[in-house]
């Protein structure tokens, strides 16, 4: 089995062992969630909570981080299977519930930051409001705006006092989604929460 | 004056952050959630929130998928 060592050994310098420190909340375990939550272990984060009340359907492998042999189970049992898999050492805090605004309050009170990868724009900005009041100081990073087919120049982050958009902020999941594009938001997302968490983001 | 994403917006005392969407024309208020001078402002608080003059308020609109 390789150590945590070998497993980081290509990392940036000193970035690893700072990230086994840090607690990521995320909120959501689908096209952004599952993708965020893997850039965030192969990066060194020592531990994420995550939240989701689906289960895998095989319409969520075109661009989700799951298998055939997922069909079925819940997705924050499944993407633990996969987190572990890359780092044995990894601590997951698994919710399979709906999060509402109370849960919230208890699932992520000591998380450092929350990535949010909720489908609907409805349920991103409860999270958004009940966030922004709760812990008006740390960060959350949105994924917004990831449907449709290529327009890579069109992704951007925005940050908006402390929290951090991901997305072209335009397409719509009536668009349609290509796992190239979930992907590359959901890493946009990650590598955020990265820089947030080594401090070096102005 | 203030301005909403960037766009300049006549100011009238008394104003809100409601008034400021309403008069944006942006009325898909479940779908948006905004910021005053960097600090987000609840929904349920748009109604109630005075803008002060030369404010800088931004209006994200939010879009499904994730």
């Amino acid at each position: 089995m390789p150590s945590r060592g070998d497993i980081f050994e290509r990392n940036v310098p000193g970035t690893a062992a700072m990230l086994a420190t840090r607690c990521v909340g995320i909120a959501g375990c689908g096209g952004l969630g599952s993708n965020a939550a893997v850039s965030l272990v192969r990066a060194g984060v020592g531990r994420l909570v995550l939240v989701d009340h689906d289960v895998v359907e095989p319409s969520n492998l075109n661009r989700q981080h799951f298998f055939q042999t997922d069909v079925g189970l819940t997705k924050v049992k499944a993407l633990a299977g996969h987190l572990l898999a890359i780092n044995p050492e990894v601590r997951l805090d698994l919710h399979d519930a709906k999060l509402d605004p109370a849960g919230l309050v208890v699932v992520f009170q000591d998380v450092d930051l929350l990535v949010e990868a909720f489908d609907t724009a409805e349920s991103k900005r409860w999270l958004i409001d009940a966030w922004c009041r709760t812990w008006p100081d740390r960060p959350m990073i949105c994924g917004n705006g990831l449907s449709g087919l290529g327009r890579t120049e069109d992704l951007v982050v925005t940050r908006v006092g402390n929290v951090h958009f991901c997305g072209d902020a335009r397409t719509d999941l009536s668009m349609g989604l290509c796992s190239a594009r979930v992907a590359i938001v959901a890493n946009m997302q990650a590598n955020v929460a990265i820089e947030l968490l080594l401090g070096r983001m102005p | 004056m203030i301005r909403v994403n960037g766009q300049p917006l006549d100011w009238t005392p008394g104003m809100t952050v409601a008034d400021a969407l309403a008069k944006m024309d942006y009325t898909a208020i479940t779908l948006i959630t905004v910021f005053v001078n960097e600090v987000h402002v609840a929904t349920e608080d748009h109604e109630v929130t005075p803008l002060p003059d030369g404010a800088d308020m931004k209006a994200m609109h939010l879009h499904h998928g994730g």
